[in-house]
């Protein structure tokens, strides 16, 4: 059964738990306050430790050596770092997922080489944009532990893609259609489909490209 | 030489007077505004109120000129991160983190970040003065036993 260790019982390290615990994985909460913690374990009982996640000792007697997953899911972003870099440099931990509370510490979390994360702020923020209208291309998420991104991308009435024939659309270098969503139906389009007003495309696109598809589709 | 100084705590406090005092530049970042009360009437440094992790503040704060950054905020987490944060993005040559930690202290010098470990040093100098009853002659103007300058007017 794979191990998997917590840091941070808010609304994101609860729910995570109980969904790995559904698919099978034997979870360690690590929660602080002592507050949180009792409701927590009022709840979910042995899978709740009170302790500080940051903490090389407490990650120690949690068993992190033997950990599968680590999940630093705290609402400050310095202790997620911390936890993070903890995890990997000290007890060798490769499956290390960050939430990032806030968008600017990104870069930081990127070049201290925590690949893997999660930013609540930024996936709001852009479906917000998308909401309010700004925008007709909208984010759907990284690929884990690759440089593709899922986008939405919504053909509306100055697109290029209106009318156009998916096989005549010059899209940047590998990028790639998987779906066209119309009428609430999910169709895998071929070279042959011709896009309409209202169309969602799914797309894969390599990241480094997306500045290039806002700029080809606006 | 430019220090920056996070947090104005009593240790950042009195670190910022006493190197201003030995014609260094010397600003200090703290959350709260209150704790710059604790640099006296004479200081001559700026003061920056807001997050230690707040790239536009640091800026404004003039981290790229910085020949050195001490962290000395309450948490140890806070303080890692900011030196390393002031390293790797704003290309700071030095920049120093205080932690109460021992085990992260030696951990994160590892990584190669400059700790220094207010933990280690007391637990030393408790067991000289239980043994000896007396302290070894210290450096400079460092003292064990407090300063009550800081009430004079």
């Amino acid at each position: 059964m794979a191990y998997a260790i917590i840091t941070g019982g808010g609304k994101i390290g609860y729910y995570l738990a109980r969904s790995l615990i559904n698919n099978d994985y034997e979870v360690l909460i690590l929660e602080k306050e002592p507050g949180t913690y009792r409701l927590l374990a009022s709840d979910l009982g042995d899978v709740v430790m009170q302790g500080d996640g940051c903490d090389p000792l407490v990650l120690k007697n949690a068993g992190i050596r033997r950990a599968d997953l680590v999940v630093a899911a705290t609402g400050d972003d310095s202790d997620n770092l911390i936890t993070c870099q903890i995890a990997a440099h000290v007890f060798g931990r490769t499956r290390i997922v960050a939430r990032v509370n806030n968008p600017d510490n990104e870069e930081l979390f990127e070049t201290l080489g925590i690949k893997e994360r999660v930013n609540g702020t930024s996936a709001i923020l852009n479906l917000v944009g998308q909401k309010v209208g700004r925008s007709n291309v909208l984010l759907l998420g990284d690929i884990a532990r690759s440089n593709i991104e899922a986008m939405e991308v919504i053909v509306g009435e100055d697109s290029p893609f209106a009318g156009a024939r998916l096989g005549e659309v010059k899209f940047p270098k590998n990028t790639l259609v998987i779906s066209v969503l119309r009428n609430g139906d999910a169709t895998v389009p071929t070279a042959d489909t011709v896009f309409e007003v209202g169309d969602v495309l799914v797309m894969l696109i390599p990241r480094e490209l997306e500045a290039a598809l806002r700029e080809f589709i606006v | 030489m430019n220090v920056l100084i996070v947090g104005c705590g009593r240790v950042g406090a009195r670190l910022a007077i006493r190197l201003s005092r030995s014609n260094d530049h010397v600003d200090v970042i703290d959350i709260s505004r209150e704790a710059f009360v604790r640099l006296g009437p004479n200081f001559d440094g700026h003061t920056y109120q807001g997050s230690g992790l707040d790239g536009e503040l640091l800026c404004r704060a003039g981290v790229q000129q910085a020949d050195v950054v001490i962290a000395v905020t309450g948490g140890d987490n806070r303080n890692l991160t900011i030196a390393q944060l002031v390293k790797h993005r704003f290309n700071v040559k030095r920049s120093i983190a205080r932690l109460h930690d021992p085990v992260r202290a030696a951990k994160f010098r590892e990584l190669g970040v400059e700790t220094l470990c207010t933990t280690t040093v007391l637990e030393g100098l408790l067991e000289l003065y239980v043994k000896n009853g007396e302290f070894p002659d210290l450096p400079g103007e460092m003292s064990v036993f407090g300063d009550d300058s800081a009430l004079e007017d």
